[in-house]
C-alpha cells in the first residue's frame, strides 16, 4: 500500500564544499534509525571511493527514512542528496526537480558562499521551498548572527527564526527533522482539475538518476509524480518510446528494498531488464502501458559538455579497453560526451567532453583507477566557433588542432562565463588583479556584509578552464569562494600557438590562446617542457610557434651516462630494484617519433599558469 | 649444479665517524669491542658452514674502517683470514689513509694483502664537502708508508660528481692519484644516498641538478685514465693490466656466489636448480654479537631469489664489464631479455651483437653483446631495454 501523499516529503540538502551536507545526512540517517549505529561510517551516502576520499559528492543518492513528528503521525521523507561542486549543477538540478523542499546548509562560520547562491537560486528556479539552516555553530569561529543575516539577504527568511544547528554534535537536529514536516510541501496535486483520486490516474514517474549496475543492469531512480506504478507491470518510456517490465520496485533504505508499488510523490527504483542506459535517460517519464499517461512529463534540459581534452592509452593496444570504460562510465554519468580522436603524435583515443574540470578530473581518475588504464591527457580547452572567410556558417572546433592558421577564418567566438567571486574584501585587490590578468570584463561589486564582497565578472572560459580556481584560492589564502553560469559566445583575438620537439609538431600540445599572451605562454610552456622531458640520447629541441613563425626554442641536452657507480655484492638486488621501478616509469612514457615524453609532460600548460601566479 | 663458493666478504664496522655520503654500517664503538667482533666473525662462519675445502680464492675486509681494528684484533683477523685462504687467494682490506702507520703497513704487507685505500680526493674543499679527515698530504704519505713496507698490490678510490667539485678538481685529483702510481683505480660518481647528512644537506637530487656537469665528470675520468693506458674494466673500477683486476669484486660480476660474515654483510648462495639465497645480517651489532656469541646465526633479511631473477641478474651485472655479454638463446626465449630491446640497443649504437655458434644470422638465438663506450656510460638504458624485471 503506497503512503498517503500528505506525509510524504522529498527534499535534498544544497550547501557549498564542506559547508556540512554529507554530516548532515548522515545525521538524519542515524536519528531516524534508518542505519544501524554499527553500520554508521562517514558519508554514508557516498558510496564511490573517489566520493570519500575527496569528501565530496558525485552522484545523487536518494533515501528513505521514516520520521514521526510531534503531531504523532509518521511520515514518509525522501532525501535526495546531492553534489556541491560548480561542475555538478546538473545533477543538483536533477534532484531538486525530484523535491519539494531544500535545507540549504550554510556555515555558520564562512557565511554565504559562490555555490551556496547558486545552488539557492537553482532551488528557486525549480520552485523548491528553501529551508535554511545555519551549521557548525559549535566552531569557535562561528558567528551565526552575521551568516543569518547574510541568510535573510537571501532567502527573505526573518534572520532570528533560521534554525541554528550543529550537524556534528547533534544540536538542534529534531528542529531540523520538524522543520521539513512543518514547513516543506507534501508532494502537491500535479493537476487538481481532475477528480480521479491521485493514485488511481494514470502513472508518471520521472526519471531523475540512474545507474549501471553490472549484475542488475539499468537501475532507475524515480519519482513518482501522479498515479501508482507496481511490480510485474509492463511499462513505457514515453519519450524513448521503449516497452520494458518493472521487474522489481522499490526505494532506498539507504539499500535497495523492494516493495509491490510506488504511489504519487514517492521516491524509488525500478529495475527493468532494459541495459541500455540510453533507453532509460535521464528526464523521461514511465508509465503503465495498459493505463499509459497523455503527456510525458516535462523533462531536464540536455546537458552540454564545455571542457574537451584528448584522452589516448599511453599503451597503444589499450585503445579498445578504453573505449569501453568510457561507454560504461557514460551508463552511469549522462553528462560524458565522446567521440574518436586521431592524433599524429599520440594515435588513437577520444576527445572527452566534460561539464568542468573536476568532472574532468574524477572520470580520468576513475578510467585509470577502475579500469586500470594508463592513460595520457591533453590539456583541457573549450568549444570554439570558427566563421571562414567569405562563409556565413559558423564551425564548431573542439580541439585545438583543428583550428585554421590564423588568416584563414574571419572571426573566432569563444564561450564566456558569468562568474560570482565571493572573498573578504582585503582580496579584492587580488581577484580583480588576477581576473584582469584572465581577460575579465568587470560586471559589478556588492558587500554581502561588512566584510564580504560578491564580485561578478565576464570571463572566457578558457581562462577558466586552465586552472583559474587554484590560483584564485592560492592568491585569497583559500578563502574565495567561486562559481560560474554559461553566458554567451562572444568574438576573441585567439590564435593556435604550436608546439614542435625535435622539429615535429605535436599536435597534441597545440593551443588556443590570446594574441597578446601567446609570446609569453609559448615561452613558458617551451620552458616547462624542457623541464619535463627527460634526456634522450639526443638533444631534443622544443620550439613554439604561431604559423611558421617560431617564438621560443629550449634544448633538452643529450644524456651521456646513466649509470650508478657503485655495485658491489650488497648493491645487488637494490640496483635490480632499481631497474624494475626504471621499467615501471617507462609505462608512464610516450615515445613521439624517437622522443620519449612522460604523460605529464603534455599538461605542461597547466603549470605555466601557476608559474605565473608564483611569481606575483 | 653448484659451483663451490670461492668468496668471503668480511665486514668490520668500525669507523671514528660516519662519513657524510656513508650509507653502510658504521659504528663509533669502544676498542675492545674489536676483540670479541674479531673472533664472532670466525664463529660466524663457522655457523654458515666454514671455509671450502682448500679455503677461499678471494677475501674481501671491507668497513667500516677495517683497518681502524686496534692492533691486536687486526693481528687476530689476519691469522685468521690467512687459515681460511687458498695458496695464491687474493685477500683485500679496505684502508682509511689517516689510520696507516708503520705497524699497519707492517702487518698487511705480512699478511701478502691488497690493500684499497680510500683517497677520495686530492682537493682539500672537496674532502671537506665529503666530511672525511684527511687532507691530500695524509694519502699520499699512506701510500708511500704501505709501498715502503711492501704492500703489492695497492688501488685508490676516487670519488666525482661532488657539489662544489670543478673540472680542475678532478683533473688535479687524477693527476694526483695516477702520480702516486698505483695498481688499480675505483672512480665512483658521488652517490646521495637518501638518510646520509649528504644528501640531507645537498638534497638527493643534487645529481640531478648536476645533471650534465655529471657527464662531463665521467667523460673525462675514462678518457684520461684510457690515455694514460688504464684498463677500463668495469663501470667504476680501472687496472693498471689484467693482473690487477680485484678478482673478488669480479666474482659479484660474474655473478658468482659468495659468502658473508659480519655486521650488515650481505652474501648469496646457490640453489641446485639455480635460483639464489640472499642473506642481509641486520646492521645492529650488539644483536648480531649476541646472536653469534650465542651459537646462532644472526638476524638477518633473507631474500630467495628465483631462477628467472637470478637469471636477468647474472646480465645486469655482466653489463658493467668490459667484456662480451653472453645473452643465451633461452634467455630471449623465456622473455628474461628482451629481443627487441637487444635490436634498439643496437639501432641507437650502443653496442653490438653477434650470433654465436650455430649462427643463422639472426639474434633469435645465443648473442654475444658488447657495448661500446657509449652504450656502457648508458647503461641503465641498456638494462631498461634489455631486461625484463
Amino acid at each position: 500500500m503506497a503512503a498517503d501523499p500528505s506525509r510524504i516529503r522529498n527534499f535534498s540538502i544544497i550547501a557549498h564544499i564542506d559547508h556540512g551536507k554529507s554530516t548532515l545526512a548522515d545525521r538524519i540517517l542515524q536519528m531516524t534509525s534508518t542505519v544501524a549505529e554499527r553500520e554508521m561510517k562517514e558519508q554514508l551516502l557516498d558510496s564511490m571511493d573517489i566520493e570519500r576520499e575527496r569528501g565530496i559528492t558525485i552522484k545523487s543518492a536518494p533515501v528513505r527514512v521514516m520520521y514521526t513528528a510531534r503531531d504523532g503521525l509518521e511520515y514518509q521523507l525522501n532525501l535526495i542528496d546531492t553534489p556541491g561542486h560548480v561542475d555538478f549543477t546538473y545533477e543538483v538540478s536533477r534532484s531538486l526537480a525530484a523535491c519539494e523542499g531544500a535545507l540549504l546548509v550554510v556555515d555558520a562560520a564562512q557565511g554565504i558562499e559562490a555555490q551556496t547562491l547558486a545552488n539557492a537560486y537553482l532551488a528557486l528556479d525549480n520552485n523548491v521551498e528553501i529551508v535554511p539552516i545555519i551549521n557548525k555553530i559549535d566552531l569557535p569561529a562561528a558567528d551565526p548572527d552575521r551568516v543569518a543575516k547574510e541568510v535573510s539577504d537571501l532567502t527573505g527568511d526573518d534572520p532570528d527564526g533560521i534554525l541554528r544547528i550543529s550537524a556534528k554534535t547533534g544540536f538542534g537536529m529534531e528542529e531540523v527533522l520538524e522543520a521539513i514536516v512543518t514547513k516543506m510541501p507534501a508532494p502537491p496535486d500535479p493537476d487538481p482539475e481532475i477528480e480521479l483520486p491521485l493514485a488511481q490516474r494514470p502513472p508518471r514517474a520521472l526519471i531523475f538518476d540512474s545507474k549501471f549496475d553490472q549484475y542488475r543492469g539499468v537501475i532507475t531512480f524515480i519519482r513518482m509524480i501522479d498515479g501508482t506504478l507496481k511490480k510485474r507491470e509492463r511499462a513505457l518510456v514515453m519519450q524513448a518510446g521503449i516497452n520494458c517490465e518493472i521487474d522489481e520496485i522499490g526505494c532506498f533504505s539507504p539499500e535497495m528494498v523492494p516493495t509491490n508499488e510506488l504511489g504519487p510523490g514517492e521516491v524509488g527504483y525500478i529495475i527493468t531488464g532494459l541495459k541500455d542506459l540510453a533507453d532509460l535517460s535521464v528526464g523521461d517519464t514511465v508509465t503503465a502501458r495498459d493505463r499509459p499517461a497523455a503527456e510525458p512529463l516535462e523533462g531536464y534540459e540536455q546537458i552540454k559538455p564545455m571542457v574537451f581534452c584528448g584522452l589516448f592509452p599511453i599503451e597503444a593496444a589499450q585503445y579498445p579497453e578504453l573505449r569501453d570504460a568510457l561507454s560504461k562510465l557514460k551508463l552511469n554519468d549522462a553528462a560524458l560526451a565522446f567521440e574518436p580522436e586521431t592524433s599524429n603524435a599520440l594515435g588513437f583515443g577520444y576527445r572527452v567532453g566534460f561539464l568542468g574540470l573536476l568532472h574532468m578530473e574524477i572520470v580520468r581518475e576513475r578510467l585509470e583507477r577502475e579500469y586500470d588504464l594508463d592513460l595520457l591527457a591533453t590539456p583541457p580547452n573549450v568549444q570554439y566557433m570558427i566563421r571562414a572567410k567569405h562563409e556565413t556558417e559558423y564551425t564548431i572546433v573542439r580541439n585545438p588542432v583543428d583550428m585554421p592558421d590564423s588568416g584563414a577564418y574571419e572571426e573566432i567566438l569563444e564561450p564566456i562565463v558569468k562568474a560570482t567571486v565571493i572573498v573578504p574584501k582585503e582580496f579584492v585587490g587580488q581577484v580583480m588583479e588576477l581576473t584582469q590578468d584572465k581577460r575579465g570584463t568587470f560586471i559589478d561589486m556588492q558587500y554581502l556584509s561588512e566584510n564580504r564582497v560578491q564580485l561578478k565578472y565576464f570571463l572566457p572560459l578558457a581562462e577558466i578552464v586552465l586552472n583559474f580556481f587554484d590560483q584564485l584560492k592560492s592568491r585569497t589564502k583559500g578563502y574565495a569562494s567561486f562559481d560560474y553560469d554559461m553566458d554567451e559566445h562572444q568574438p576573441g583575438d585567439l590564435v593556435r600557438l604550436d608546439i614542435l620537439l625535435n622539429h615535429e609538431k605535436i599536435d597534441a600540445l597545440s593551443l588556443i590562446c590570446h594574441k597578446d599572451k601567446a609570446y609569453y605562454q609559448g615561452k613558458a610552456l617551451v620552458e616547462a617542457l624542457r623541464k619535463k622531458i627527460t634526456r634522450q640520447f639526443f638533444d631534443v629541441p622544443i620550439q613554439a610557434a604561431i604559423g611558421a613563425k617560431i617564438i621560443a626554442r629550449e634544448t633538452v641536452k643529450a644524456k651521456r651516462k646513466d649509470v650508478l657507480a657503485k655495485c658491489y655484492g650488497g648493491d645487488i638486488s637494490r640496483k635490480r630494484k632499481l631497474l624494475e621501478k626504471q621499467k615501471k616509469g617507462k609505462k608512464r612514457m610516450k615515445m613521439i617519433g624517437s622522443v620519449e615524453i612522460p604523460a605529464e609532460a603534455f599538461l605542461s600548460v597547466l603549470d605555466i599558469d601557476s608559474a605565473d601566479s608564483d611569481k606575483k | 649444479m653448484i659451483t663451490p663458493t670461492r668468496s668471503l666478504y668480511v665486514h668490520v664496522p668500525f669507523c671514528a665517524h660516519r662519513c657524510g655520503y656513508c650509507d653502510f654500517v658504521t659504528t663509533s664503538r669502544s676498542p675492545e669491542l674489536h676483540g670479541r667482533y674479531v673472533a664472532a666473525l670466525q664463529r660466524e662462519l663457522a655457523l654458515q658452514g666454514g671455509a671450502p675445502e682448500g679455503g677461499f680464492d678471494t677475501i674481501f675486509v671491507g668497513g667500516g674502517t677495517p683497518t681502524l681494528l686496534e692492533p691486536e684484533a687486526m693481528g687476530e683477523l689476519l691469522a685468521w683470514l690467512a687459515s681460511v685462504q687458498a695458496p695464491g687467494a687474493e685477500l683485500t682490506l679496505e684502508c682509511n689513509p689517516e689510520t696507516v702507520d708503520e705497524r699497519l703497513a707492517d702487518q698487511l704487507a705480512a699478511a701478502g694483502a691488497r690493500v684499497s685505500l680510500g683517497a677520495q680526493s686530492f682537493s682539500a674543499h672537496v674532502l671537506e664537502a665529503l666530511e672525511r679527515r684527511a687532507n691530500p698530504e695524509t694519502v699520499r704519505g699512506a701510500v708511500r708508508q704501505l709501498r715502503a713496507a711492501g704492500i703489492e698490490r695497492l688501488s685508490l678510490d676516487l670519488i666525482w660528481a661532488v657539489p662544489g667539485q670543478t673540472d680542475e678538481d678532478l683533473a688535479r685529483d687524477l693527476e694526483a692519484a695516477l702520480e702516486l702510481e698505483p695498481d688499480h683505480l675505483s672512480a665512483y660518481e658521488l652517490e646521495l644516498k637518501p638518510g646520509t647528512r649528504l644528501a640531507h644537506r645537498f638534497g638527493t637530487d643534487a645529481a640531478t641538478a648536476l645533471g650534465e656537469a655529471a657527464d662531463e665528470h665521467y667523460d673525462f675520468v675514462i678518457d684520461r685514465l684510457q690515455e694514460a693506458g688504464w684498463w677500463w674494466y668495469e663501470t667504476a673500477n680501472f687496472a693498471r693490466d689484467e693482473q690487477e683486476r680485484c678478482r673478488h669484486n669480479l666474482a659479484y660480476w660474474h655473478a658468482d656466489t659468495w659468502l658473508a660474515v659480519g655486521v650488515g654483510a650481505v652474501g648469496a648462495r646457490a640453489h641446485a636448480d639455480g635460483s639464489r639465497v640472499r642473506r642481509a645480517n641486520l646492521p645492529n651489532v650488539p644483536r648480531w654479537l649476541k646472536a653469534v656469541e650465542a651459537g646462532e646465526l644472526p638476524p638477518a633479511r633473507i631474500e630467495e631469489i628465483d631462477q628467472r631473477t637470478a637469471r636477468l641478474e647474472r646480465v645486469m651485472l655482466a653489463l658493467r664489464l668490459d667484456q662480451a655479454v653472453r645473452i643465451e638463446a633461452s634467455d630471449i626465449a623465456d622473455g628474461i631479455v628482451d629481443g627487441a630491446g637487444l635490436e634498439r640497443v643496437m639501432e641507437l649504437e650502443l653496442g653490438t651483437a653477434l650470433p654465436v655458434g650455430d649462427a643463422d644470422g639472426t639474434l633469435r638465438g645465443t648473442v654475444e653483446l658488447r657495448l661500446n663506450r657509449r652504450g656502457r656510460m648508458l647503461q641503465g638504458t641498456v638494462g631498461g631495454l634489455l631486461l625484463d624485471p
